[in-house]
């Protein structure tokens, strides 16, 4: 008996020296050891008190806490000069035999062997107890067996057992009957009546006595009680709260329904429940449920406006059943017939409107005068006198004095390399000029000072469009062009144009190229720049560059792609098909014609040389052919030859490889075709 | 041709149904010797031993993982091989019920097995187009030889004394005869699916996918007869000899089973047939020795004996 409850049997007076107060109930058996009663006081252990030792009386705990390394030699590893590890044994050839300790059981010492064997269970406890589910012989329509009893009656037996059913069968017990010591009829009877079903609570008459009540002769035997029926309450897999039932619209969640109303009693918040003999009083109803909640609730001071102006945001609940009609009573409507929306009332004053401010007062005769502001700005270098005024207008301010105005402020202003210096910054004058190449400067430069540009260094000229001038293409240019490409293949009549115009350029003799009739002069003028440019461009690389170039070769090799859908005619049709046909008339073998035609005979017949295998002619009990190698080597040929020429042609083999001095040398018999063969026989006879 | 004198009628009478495959039935060959028992082998993977007589089931061999196509059964009916989709050859002990053997090899499924006089080697044609010979007096994994001549699946065979023959769907009809080492190809223009040569071996009936039966020379390879008037152009069905081969047996794809005189080409009353089955007759094989019984199976499920009825005669 612990402390504490010698001291609480104390207090009540219970006599604690009598026998009685420490009395062992334990009749049979051992008695539990006593509850822990020694709490850890913090109180001082000496060392050598602290000992550990295991159940052999070996020291545990060697080196952990004090130092030193001892590589488990206390216990069971090793000697006391220290563990020598197994020398290397090369597996490379036995490596299919299996290593000496493959096991994790190989590894453990007799620690770790008993708590392996400590954990070892002789009845498994993660497999469900099938007790209720077993008694189920609907099962075994699960097995496409269905003609076959007996297959019926080994599926029915199929579900697994647990120990505890094994054990109980052992006993006698049967499954469907209760656990328990047989009853009699009358108390089988009652508990049958008595019965319900756990899921529903409804009474359930399943697995009832089959026997009538008054019986005489069943009255006198037992029966077995009912079985309890198992429930098995599914786990509630989502983490959602209770109450909540998923897939539902938003309008179902809420309560709302379309069309029904549904009684609902005085609204209580949130949060809160009545019991089932309480009714709902002043302080249960929800006070943000507007219905409920009238004038008469609020505790708040009085308002200056009235109430029925605010802007009430109304609960979920409350707008189940147009809750707040306001106590205008119909549903506000916006002036152009909008409905106001609900929990919304419309104000009676209107929105603040912008404050708007009329502008300054302008003097009469007044006109805007820039330079009155200019000169402000430098009225502390400078004081000039104000420009006079034209009289009835706008005083004239020339482009003169713009632009010097702006000189003015340019020179006012800090300049940012003048920022620079003042800041101390390293002045790099960069400018763009040093980024660009020598000969774009002088390009630049050129045209800063006004000069016409120069061409890319080909002899053209560009000669500006008011002059008319025939553009000039060197001969020796023009020459190359003709043996270049020639533009303008899509228009022969250009092209015919372009090759006078090159030919009157290469020989000055030649008849110049005249406008078209019909041809204005800008326009041709415009096609002769067109062809001299052409010429520059299709001219054809001289001399050594042209070595180091090639044309390429323009090979239509590809199909041709149509473009557009594809729309066959019916000759592409009837021609392919004729093409295929042709194709596979060509293939046809001659044998397949004649089965065709039903001449079975020479035409379907092939005959080979066939050497079947040794073991083959043994089992079947048939000498081997002998077949000599040179026929062998012809198997391939199919010799179209019908049964009796085959036996002449083997007697001509074996004539031939038999007699050895007549014919030729058996070794070159392979050579040999068949019908030299023949005509050697029938030299011979 | 003159016309058959007093060749016997094929009976026409259905004398029992043997109905417990859940699937088409693939093949029934009857046993050797008396030829008392059927074994059938369907797309249930199961190879089921009937009596013929009862059509009562004896024995039920489960082990295929695929559809069994077809059957061989030993001289002295202690064994049979059957095969199908597994792509090997199951050699079965009849009594036990276990398989003994399990030959592999073949590259698709086997359409075909045979087994030879003293069931030491078994034949096995196949769609990955070869045929392969398996000894089954030693143990040895490998096939003693491969025939690979043909150039689609092998649909049929017959292992005869000294030769073999398959068919195959490249429409070739090969005899590989051992003892003169030779292979001998008959082309009959459309996929075979069944040969059967006569006893005499002159002769061979070959079932094509043509709607024609044909009797083969199998000296020239000429066409001797043809038997016409059936439908067969999907299916592998199968034309066998009738009583004494004076006449050839076909279940068709239709169901109807036709019956020829085989001198005269012509087909014998009635005809049209009635109709046996419902489905496509799968295979057809007459008795060994009995004059009026043979069997056919079909895709609707059920084997059937047909006999002569004898109390006809009163």
């Amino acid at each position: 008996m612990s402390s504490r409850l010698k001291k609480k049997l104390g207090d009540i007076g219970v006599d604690l020296t009598s026998r009685r107060a420490t009395e062992n109930f334990c009749l049979i058996g051992t008695p539990l050891p006593p509850l822990e009663k020694s709490k850890d006081t913090g109180e001082f252990v000496p060392l050598w008190k602290q000992e550990v030792r295991d159940e052999k009386g070996r020291r545990r705990l060697h080196g952990a806490f004090t130092g030193g390394f001892s590589a488990g030699y206390f216990n069971t590893v090793g000697s006391k000069e220290g563990w020598t590890p197994s020398t290397f044994v090369s597996s490379r050839s036995d490596r299919a035999k299996k290593p000496a300790s493959s096991k994790p059981e190989d590894f453990m010492d007799e620690e770790d062997l008993r708590e392996l064997n400590e954990s070892r269970k002789l009845v498994s406890t993660t497999e469900p107890d099938s007790l209720g589910s077993s008694s189920h012989p609907g099962a075994a329509g699960g097995i496409g067996l269905d003609n076959d009893p007996i297959a019926a009656a080994l599926a029915s037996a199929q579900h697994k057992e647990s120990p505890g059913m094994k054990i109980l069968k052992k006993m006698g017990w049967r499954s469907g009957q209760g656990i328990g010591p047989r009853v009699s009829l009358a108390e089988r009877k009652r508990q049958d009546a008595q019965a319900f079903d756990p899921y529903t609570g409804v009474k359930s008459s399943e697995s009832a006595l089959d026997v009538a009540s008054d019986d005489e002769e069943a009255g006198k035997h037992k029966y077995p009680r009912r079985d309890t029926p198992i429930l098995t309450v599914a786990r509630k897999g989502k983490s959602y709260g209770l109450g909540y039932t998923p897939g539902l619209s938003l309008n179902e969640s809420l309560g709302v329904d379309s069309g029904q109303k549904v009684a609902t009693g005085p609204k209580i918040s949130a949060g809160f429940g009545l019991g089932a003999l309480n009714d709902a009083d002043e302080d249960d109803i929800d006070v943000y449920d507007f219905a409920a909640t009238s004038k008469a609730r609020v505790a708040f001071d009085h308002l200056d406006h009235v109430q029925d102006d605010t802007i009430v945001i109304g609960k979920g609940k409350g707008r189940q059943s147009k809750p707040f009609q306001g106590p205008k009573g119909p549903t506000q409507v916006f002036y152009d017939g909008t409905p106001v929306l609900p929990g919304f009332t419309l104000s009676d004053q209107p929105v603040q409107e912008d404050k708007w401010y009329p502008g300054p007062e302008v003097p009469p005769g007044w006109e805007p005068d820039p330079r009155r502001v200019w000169n402000a700005s430098q009225s502390k270098e400078k004081s000039q006198p104000p420009a006079a005024t034209t009289k009835g207008g706008r005083p004239q301010i020339s482009a003169a004095e713009v632009s010097s105005h702006g000189q003015l402020r340019e020179k006012e202003c800090l300049r940012f390399q003048q920022r620079g210096t003042i800041l101390g910054e390293e002045s790099k004058t960069r400018s763009v000029f040093e980024f660009m190449s020598e000969k774009d400067r002088e390009r630049i430069q050129r045209i800063a000072a006004g000069g016409a540009p120069p061409g890319p260094g080909a002899p053209l000229t560009a000669p500006p469009p008011t002059s008319f001038t025939m553009p000039q293409v060197e001969p020796h240019i023009a020459k190359a062009a003709l043996q270049g490409f020639q533009p303008f293949t899509t228009d022969p009549a250009k092209q015919a144009r372009y090759t006078t115009f090159l030919h009157s350029q290469a020989d000055p003799n030649a008849p110049p190229l005249i406008p078209l009739p019909g041809q204005e002069t800008e326009k041709f003028h415009k096609e002769v720049e067109d062809y001299a440019k052409s010429a520059i461009l299709f001219k054809p690389m001289s001399g050594a560059m042209a070595g180091r170039f090639t044309s390429a070769a323009v090979l239509d090799l590809g199909p041709k792609v149509h473009e557009g859908l594809h729309q066959p005619t019916e000759e592409e049709y009837v021609k392919r098909e004729e093409e295929k046909r042709a194709e596979e008339e060509k293939n046809v073998p001659p044998k397949v014609h004649a089965a065709k035609m039903g001449m079975y005979g020479p035409m379907t017949r092939e005959t080979q040389p066939w050497q079947p295998a040794r073991l083959l002619c043994k089992r079947f009990g048939v000498k081997e052919p002998d077949l000599p190698a040179g026929q062998d080597a012809m198997a391939g040929e199919p010799s179209q030859t019908s049964f009796g020429a085959t036996s002449f042609e083997k007697e001509a083999a074996e004539a031939a490889a038999g007699a050895p001095g007549t014919f030729n040398a058996p070794t070159e018999s392979s050579k040999i075709s068949v019908w030299e063969k023949m005509r050697r026989k029938e030299r011979i006879f | 041709m003159a016309p058959s004198r007093g060749t016997q009628a094929i009976p026409r009478d259905l004398h029992v149904t043997l109905n417990s495959h859940k699937g088409p039935v693939n093949v029934a060959r009857y046993a050797k010797g008396s030829a008392k028992y059927i074994l059938t082998g369907g797309q249930d993977r199961t190879v089921r031993l009937w009596n013929a007589n009862l059509g009562t089931e004896i024995k039920t061999f489960s082990g295929h993982g695929y559809e069994v196509l077809s059957l061989t059964v030993a001289h002295d009916n202690a064994k049979f091989a059957s095969s199908g989709g597994d792509r090997a050859v199951f050699v079965w002990d009849v009594a036990t019920g276990q398989t003994i053997r399990r030959l592999s090899g073949h590259l698709g499924k086997i359409h075909a097995v045979e087994f030879n006089e003293d069931a030491s080697v078994v034949a096995s044609g196949s769609y990955d187009s070869t045929v392969r010979l398996w000894d089954l007096r030693a143990q040895a994994r490998q096939s003693i030889q491969t025939l690979e001549e043909a150039r689609d699946a092998v649909q049929t065979l017959y292992v005869g004394s000294t030769y073999l023959i398959s068919g195959s769907v490249d429409g070739h009809v090969r005899t590989y005869d051992l003892r003169k080492g030779e292979l001998r190809s008959d082309f009959i223009g459309n996929p075979v699916a069944a040969v059967i040569p006569t006893l005499d071996s002159t002769t061979y009936l070959a079932t094509s996918l043509d709607n024609h039966v044909r009797l083969m020379d199998m000296a020239t390879g000429k066409m001797l007869n043809d038997f016409s008037g059936h439908t067969n152009e999907s299916y592998r069905c199968r034309a066998c000899f009738g009583y004494g081969e004076a006449s050839v047996v076909l279940g068709d794809e239709k169901g109807l089973i036709w019956a020829w005189d085989l001198l005269d080409g012509k087909v014998m009353p009635p005809n049209p047939p009635p109709k046996a089955h419902h489905k496509v007759i799968t295979w057809t094989e007459y008795h060994p020795i009995d004059a009026g019984e043979f069997i056919t199976c079909s895709a609707d499920g059920t084997a059937k004996v047909w006999k002569e009825r004898t109390d006809h005669a009163d």
